[in-house]
């Protein structure tokens, strides 16, 4: 205690100063509080519609070469001045103008409602990858204000014809085949339509052979009854850019009659949508019952699906069908993406919308009343990745495509908003693009890859129209797209034929000369999948028409190719390999054709050195199984390996082979057409097509013209060589030609005077031809020959002998007691002409 | 004659010429050379030996001047001692040295400006050195004798010769530790005898990593490109210029980059695999073959060096041994490279030139082999096949000049000096200043007879120097026109061989015909100078051919066949010498996809000393031309033609054997149809006849 005394003054000013400290201390080291942050990522915040991208994603890059394409086109020239009409963009339409086989491109354009603007434009493609403006040399001359654009032939007469919506009247040109074209639009009554139209849709509805056409009306659009401003998203929009300050305009069908004119007959037809803010329609089969029916996509108003009854009209099962989309949809496409044999929708919309992915569910049996309730559709965007990623943005055109070429359809949005930026009125908000990837990992799902996919999709532009085309030929798929008021862009697909694909164009002798409509099966490593020619809509524009595009994945070829051809008929043609583009008319054989951007890829071969590696295994295992004259696990081999490199020379020709020891004759011509359609200089496989068409196989290749035709083309190649020549002497033979068959024999012999076959198929054509001397002369020096071979000359160890002494052909296996074959066993018998030749 | 001296005077002058420290020096410099030189004589190839070389030449140049200052006061200081034994020694000494350092200076001068050092120097510069050894030793031991003796009475003179003898020990030591410090620091470059990380080491199961070319190397490892390349270096100015000029524009030279090699070979990599091209390297590109360049993934599938030297000198030059199973199989070796060689600049330039010149033992051991003249060697690459490997279907003979040479008349087993080998013609002996003039080894050969083996290897390629605009290609070119029409004259065989046109042709026509009658023309052809099959080589590719016109006197032409279209295609029925191989279903190899071979269908060729027979024939019957049968339907060689109404006689026969390297087809194939490139054709010989036209019935 005495410590307390002595030291109380000391021992409280040092627990008073411990205790300030203390408190100071705690003070400063509480715990703060930091104020919530918007967008702040905060504790048990899930989000499960967001996935990871799996690890391996396509390598595929879209490169901007619109310029260096020689596509000089810019859209909107002049200045915005807040309309509606001068707001919606403008579409483009891919197809084949002139018929070289290369798709060219029209380009539609407006600008502003008062005031000059610039001419849409016509480029063709110059069959090397880039375009030539031929507007004028076209005769197409169109300043107004353009909306869709789409390709149709609608005179019958296989060459396409040009359609044109538009504020005001649309335009309809008569091409004359040749890439000239005529201004038939008043006679096609087109006059008598002003209004502001917008989408295009083209089928043959009611199955006439002749096409017909569906044009989607948008607003009644009419300045004088609108004023006034109202509010978007906090922003003043005036009701001139609003489309529900307008009323909705009808929508024409226009029912062809094949020469160029038309009846409209909407109304009567049940299809008009007076109700819908029409932007854009889908023309196809979506219920599978063989008549095209209508999906229209409507803004700020319900979508309507309209079902073809078969007998002119249509029904409205919107509601039944649940796709009553109401809100506000502007891009269209469709395509079987979940590969369950039907067609699905994508929609996409307005900001702040998602957009939608209806996956189709036809009912068994469902069309017993009528086509109400055949079919009904989900709405499955979320689940699939593609429906909240579009809430941002303002979506336009719009479609599916195996970009990548792995058997699995991608999906492509242009987005761009109609909300002035708040700097410049004049401008619209540019936004980013999106590239969908559909991985078919687990349960299936679209990824959002444009991060990766090359500069365009990470800028910033307002988009509008856009197309699908393979501009370069090269098996891969790019992109054509309108941006309001910028330069077009074209989007080159690098390395999405890193996989291989097939392309497909179906063509009819008359009437629908296009197979629009045609539904098409692919077996594709044992997958039958769909596709359905020109269903597709995206906005205002028009993806390739009449050609249909098959990426194989891990495959190499479409084992069988199903078409449901318009009308119902139905073929099977196959096989077709990868990198080539196969032109099938119907009721004709299917021609093959090497894709010409796609000759590179396969002379040179795969990209990486591990694919490389791998081909060459594979080739090596096809090789030994051949030789082990293991046949059907040869053609697996060989299908593998070209799945890694298609086109490889050896690897078609050797196929072919196998396929023919194994008696797919068909296969095995296809395969050599295949051939010399990527190696035109390859003797042995026009020699082989020759050979397969002379009899003694599948009588359904019998054909001696067409195997003259080949042999011809062999000699052509390289007419120093005397098996086509001998070949040219059999088909005379089999044709009867027998002077024609004796000179090519005696022109064989000449060429290589070595050759039984020349001298003893030369007698048989003299004694054919009665010339019994001549027959026996030949008959005797053919044996002669016969038993020559085989005895070496003078020199020792000289080439191309081997160590049995005779050639090691696998020849020998076809059979040798044909008349034409019989040479081969010469030696065994005597040479009485009667005897060998009767 | 000089007055006597005192004891102490010659002590004197004793003790002066042991503190001469010239002395010491110049004895230190004689040990060094001498120690050098025997090194250089005895020892076998080493490092030490080539810096040696080195300094021994500026040593011995530098120690020229103090050497003679030294023996004038040497001989001055000692002319009047008596003529002992030591005297005797040093004076004969003197006139060795004298040789000695003669030699030694023609011999610098040699290697420095010459091509190389010869025996007239060479073998005075050692015979000396021995005799030095012996003369000048004894007349050292003696004066160190005589210093050792007075070293004992006079402490002045003993430390003279201590100072003399450390002098010399250091001159020396000095030259020692700079020739050790060389060979320390300055080291043959090294090679990078590696593959490539991801090289496919095995491509067919039991076979080396160069399979399926049956070429491999010493180690069965890689070989850095550079140590097989650089000919450049070797035919550099003063070294083996001539030799290197004439390999320039050879087929040996262009055997990788050649334009046809590159495109089949990329065909070949797309079709069968880049491995498979290999089989190709070891003949064509042994540079990137053994480099590991033929490899998956490399694009143009040759090294730099390789492309651009094809057989190299020393791809040639540094196989160690060959089989005569043939398709390269050769064993490649690595020769030891000199340490200045492969440097930059121009010191090391010369110090390399000089140390192979003045020191080129090794050069000359390792890259001359008595087996480089052997047609066996040759056999290694002049004799092909496809193995089962490669077309997978089984053993298939390709071109094999060698077997068919050996089995032709040119060839005597029993009569040796009857023989004409490969190297006879194909590298005939050309007027040379070349190093490697002269071969003493060779049996109609001396080694100074000025003379060298042609390396043009002149063949039969007149198509690739000019296209590739090699240089000189237009001399060379020359040359194998003249060689083709065997107007190339080859005196040292020429009791041996023939004379007159390689493959003479030779028209046999009766003297008169009469109008309506038929005319026979048979057109022989021998092959009289050609050491083996006439066409050689890939027959799938070359042609030779008789191109055969009759005219009559007012120059109508009444037939032609053998013409060249527009296309540069030879006309269908022609008489063509070519192979038509054949894959396993009967269709042509048409683009030396000799992988794909299984045999011929067709082949014509002139085996040595044989002959063919064309046989055309001209009736009057009138008929298509084009398309006439004789009576018999007798479809021999040649072409059947018509005579025309109203021709005036004589007719005029004139036939030639044309010839080209490359078909047309398979440029046509390489180059894309319509290519404008075709090969050159060359007429190899020609005749000439004349038929009188009688009346008919006559």
């Amino acid at each position: 205690m005495g410590l307390w005394r002595r030291r109380r003054k000391a021992i409280l000013t040092v627990s008073a100063l411990a205790l300030a400290g203390g408190a100071l201390a705690v003070y400063a080291l509480r715990s703060r509080v930091k104020g919530y942050q918007a967008g702040e990522e905060t504790e048990g915040l899930v989000d499960t519609l967001r996935a990871d991208l799996p690890s391996a994603v396509p390598e595929v890059e879209f490169r901007e070469v619109g310029r260096e394409a020689g596509l000089e086109f810019t859209h909107f020239r002049g200045r915005r001045t807040g309309r509606l009409v001068e707001d919606m963009g403008s579409g483009v339409a891919a197809g084949d103008v002139d018929g070289d086989g290369w798709p060219d491109l029209f380009l539609v354009n407006s600008g502003p409602l008062a005031g000059e603007r610039d001419p849409a434009r016509l480029f063709r493609s110059r069959g090397d990858g880039s375009f030539e403006d031929v507007t004028e040399a076209s005769g197409i001359d169109f300043s107004g204000l353009g909306m869709a654009a789409a390709f149709v032939d609608v005179d019958g007469d296989a060459d396409l014809d040009l359609f044109v919506s538009a504020y005001g009247t649309c335009k309809l040109w008569r091409n004359d085949g040749t890439g000239h074209f005529e201004d038939i639009s008043t006679r096609a009554g087109l006059d008598d339509w002003p209004g502001f139209w917008s989408g295009v849709g083209v089928a043959d509805y009611d199955r006439d052979g002749c096409m017909d056409l569906y044009v989607c009306g948008y607003v009644e659009y009419d300045e004088a009854q609108k004023s006034g401003h109202q509010s978007q998203f906090g922003i003043d929009i005036p009701a001139m850019i609003n489309p529900s300050a307008f009323e909705p305009a009808r929508n024409l069908l226009l029912r062809g009659h094949g020469d160029g004119t038309f009846e409209e007959v909407a109304l009567q037809a049940g299809a008009a949508d007076e109700t819908g803010r029409s932007l854009g329609v889908l023309f196809c089969d979506l219920d599978d019952d063989g008549w095209p029916d209508l999906y229209v996509a409507n803004d700020v108003s319900d979508n309507a699906l309209l079902l073809n009854r078969g007998d002119g009209t249509f029904e409205d099962v919107t509601t039944a069908a649940l796709v009553g989309d109401y809100r506000g949809a502007m891009g269209l496409a469709s395509a079987d993406f979940d590969g369950d044999g039907d067609l699905d929708l994508f929609i996409t919309h307005w900001v702040g919308q998602e957009n939608a992915l209806y996956q189709a569910h036809p009912r068994e049996g469902g069309g017993a009343g009528g086509s109400a309730g055949r079919i009904t559709f989900l709405d499955v965007a979320d689940r699939y990745g593609v429906g909240f990623t579009g809430l941002a943005d303002v979506g336009w055109a719009t479609g599916f495509f195996d970009y990548d070429n792995d058997g699995a359809l991608d999906l492509f949005v242009i987005n761009g908003s109609t909300i002035p930026t708040k700097e410049d009125a004049t401008h619209l908000q540019p936004m980013q693009s999106q590239l969908f990837w559909h991985s078919t990992e687990g349960r299936g799902r679209f990824h959002e890859l444009g991060a990766v996919a090359g500069a365009f999709f990470a800028e910033e532009h307002v988009g509008r129209g856009g197309a699908i085309l393979d501009y370069d030929r090269d098996g891969d798929l790019d992109l054509c797209v309108q941006l309001l008021g910028e330069r077009v862009r074209l989007l080159r697909n690098e390395g999405g034929n890193e996989r291989p694909s097939v392309t497909l164009r179906l063509r009819q002798a008359e009437g629908n000369r296009l197979a629009i409509g045609a539904r098409v099966e692919a077996e594709i490593g044992g997958v039958w999948r769909l596709a359905v020619t020109d269903s597709q809509g995206s906005y205002l524009s028009q993806h390739t028409v009449g050609e249909l595009h098959f990426g194989l994945g891990e495959h190499s070829q479409i084992r069988r190719l199903r078409v449901r051809w318009p009308g119902g008929e139905i073929s099977e043609e196959g096989p077709f390999l990868a990198g080539t583009s196969v032109t099938w008319t119907r009721g004709e054989r299917p021609v093959i054709e090497a894709l010409p951007g796609f000759l590179a890829r396969a002379s040179e071969g795969p990209e990486s050195v591990e694919t490389e590696r791998e081909f060459f295994r594979r080739r090596q295992q096809a090789t030994q199984a051949r030789l082990a004259e293991d046949y059907p696990q040869a053609v697996q081999h060989y299908l593998g390996a070209l799945s890694l490199w298609p086109g490889h020379d050896d690897c078609l020709y050797y196929l072919a082979h196998c396929l023919a020891h194994i008696g797919d004759e068909a296969g095995a011509v296809r395969v050599w057409e295949t051939e010399v359609a990527f190696t035109p200089g390859s003797n042995r496989g026009w020699m082989q097509l020759g050979l397969a068409h002379l009899p003694g196989g599948d009588p359904a290749f019998d054909d001696l013209d067409a195997a003259q035709a080949a042999f011809e083309h062999s000699l052509a190649i390289n007419q120093e060589e005397s098996r086509p020549i001998t070949q040219l002497g059999v088909v005379a033979l089999l044709k009867g030609e027998l002077d024609l068959a004796r000179r090519r024999f005696a022109e064989a012999a000449r060429q290589n005077p070595r050759s039984v076959e020349a001298r003893y198929l030369g007698g048989r054509a003299a004694y054919l031809a009665g010339d019994l001397e001549a027959a026996r002369a030949l008959l005797a020096e053919a044996h002669e020959l016969a038993r020559a071979q085989g005895l070496g000359g003078d020199s020792a160890s000289s080439e191309g002998e081997t160590r049995t002494g005779e050639a090691l052909t696998a020849e020998r296996a076809l059979d040798d007691d044909s008349p034409l074959q019989r040479w081969r066993t010469l030696t065994t018998r005597t040479c009485d002409p009667d005897l060998e030749y009767q | 004659m000089q007055a006597k001296l005192t004891r102490s005077e010659w002590n004197q002058r004793r003790i002066q010429g042991w503190s001469e420290w010239i002395g010491g020096l110049v004895e230190g410099l004689t040990l060094f050379l001498t120690l050098t030189g025997l090194a250089l004589f005895a020892l076998p190839f080493n490092l030490f030996n080539q810096h040696a070389v080195v300094v021994h030449t500026v040593v011995g140049l530098a120690y020229v001047l103090p050497l003679a200052l030294y023996l004038v006061r040497h001989a001055r200081r000692y002319s009047a001692f008596p003529s002992t034994h030591v005297k005797f020694s040093g004076w004969a000494a003197l006139v060795l040295l004298v040789v000695c350092v003669i030699s030694g200076i023609a011999l610098t001068w040699e290697a420095v400006f010459g091509t190389r050092i010869s025996a007239f120097w060479s073998l005075p510069h050692l015979i000396t050195t021995f005799g030095l050894i012996v003369l000048l030793g004894a007349h050292l031991a003696s004066a160190y004798a005589r210093a050792s003796r007075a070293r004992a009475e006079e402490a002045e003179a003993r430390q003279a010769v201590h100072r003399h003898r450390s002098l010399s020990l250091a001159a020396l030591a000095f030259c020692l530790v700079v020739t050790g410090a060389l060979t320390l620091v300055i080291r043959p470059v090294s090679f990078v005898n590696e593959f490539p990380s991801d090289y496919d080491g095995a491509p067919y199961e039991g076979a080396g990593p160069f399979s399926p070319s049956l070429a491999t190397t010493s180690t069965g490892g890689a070989f850095d490109p550079r140590s097989l390349s650089d000919s450049a270096y070797c035919g550099t100015s003063g070294c083996h210029e001539e030799i290197y000029r004439e390999w320039l524009p050879s087929v040996h030279r262009y055997a990788s980059m050649d334009i046809g090699f590159q495109k089949i070979q990329s065909v070949m990599a797309a079709q069968n695999g880049a491995t498979s091209t290999r089989y190709c390297g070891g003949c064509h590109d042994p540079i990137s073959l053994f480099s590991g360049t033929k490899n998956i993934g490399v694009e143009h599938l040759s090294d730099l060096s390789g492309y651009q030297e094809g057989i190299s000198c020393l791809a040639c030059h540094a196989i160690a041994e060959t089989d005569v199973k043939g398709n390269a199989n050769y064993v490649m070796t690595q020769p030891k490279r000199y340490a200045w060689e492969l440097r930059d600049g121009p010191l090391a330039g010369f110090l390399a030139k000089f140390t192979i010149r003045a020191y080129p033992g090794e050069h000359v051991r390792t890259l001359s082999r008595r087996m480089f003249k052997t047609p066996e060697f040759c056999a290694a690459c002049h004799k092909q096949f496809i193995d089962q490997e490669v077309n997978q279907v089984g053993w298939v003979q390709l071109q094999n000049q060698y077997d068919n040479w050996r089995a032709s008349r040119w060839h005597h087993d029993e009569h040796p000096e009857e023989t004409i080998e490969c190297r006879e013609c194909h590298m005939p002996l050309v007027d040379s200043h070349d190093p490697a003039a002269g071969d003493e080894a060779d049996f109609n050969r001396t080694r100074d007879d000025g003379k060298h083996r042609s390396h043009r290897f002149l063949g039969a390629n007149q198509f690739i120097p000019l296209a590739m605009d090699l240089p000189g290609a237009e001399e060379h070119v020359a040359l194998i026109e003249k060689w083709l029409k065997g107007e190339y004259e080859i005196p040292e065989i020429a009791d041996r061989w023939r004379t007159g046109p390689a493959v003479p042709i030779e028209i046999e026509v009766p003297s008169e015909v009469a109008l309506g009658d038929e005319l026979d023309i048979k057109v022989h052809l021998v092959n009289n100078k050609v050491g083996h099959d006439f066409p050689t080589g890939p027959l799938d590719i070359i042609q030779a051919w008789v191109e055969i016109e009759v005219v009559d006197a007012e120059g109508q032409v009444l037939l032609h066949s053998g013409k060249v279209d527009e296309e540069h295609f030879v006309e269908e029925g022609s008489f063509m010498f070519k192979a038509e191989p054949v894959d396993r279903y009967g269709n042509l190899i048409d683009r030396h996809n000799l992988w794909e071979m299984v045999g011929v269908r067709f082949k014509r060729s002139l085996f040595p000393g044989s002959e063919e027979v064309a046989n055309y024939s001209l009736t009057c019957a009138g008929v298509d031309p084009k398309h006439d049968l004789d009576a018999a339907g007798t479809l021999d060689t040649g072409a059947a033609f018509a005579l025309h109404e109203g021709i005036v006689g004589p007719l005029t026969v004139r036939a030639r054997l044309n010839y080209r390297k490359f078909d047309q087809y398979l440029l046509d194939f390489a180059f894309g149809e319509g290519t404008e490139a075709t090969a050159p054709i060359t007429v190899i010989s020609s005749a000439e006849a004349t038929v009188r036209l009688i009346e008919e019935g006559r």
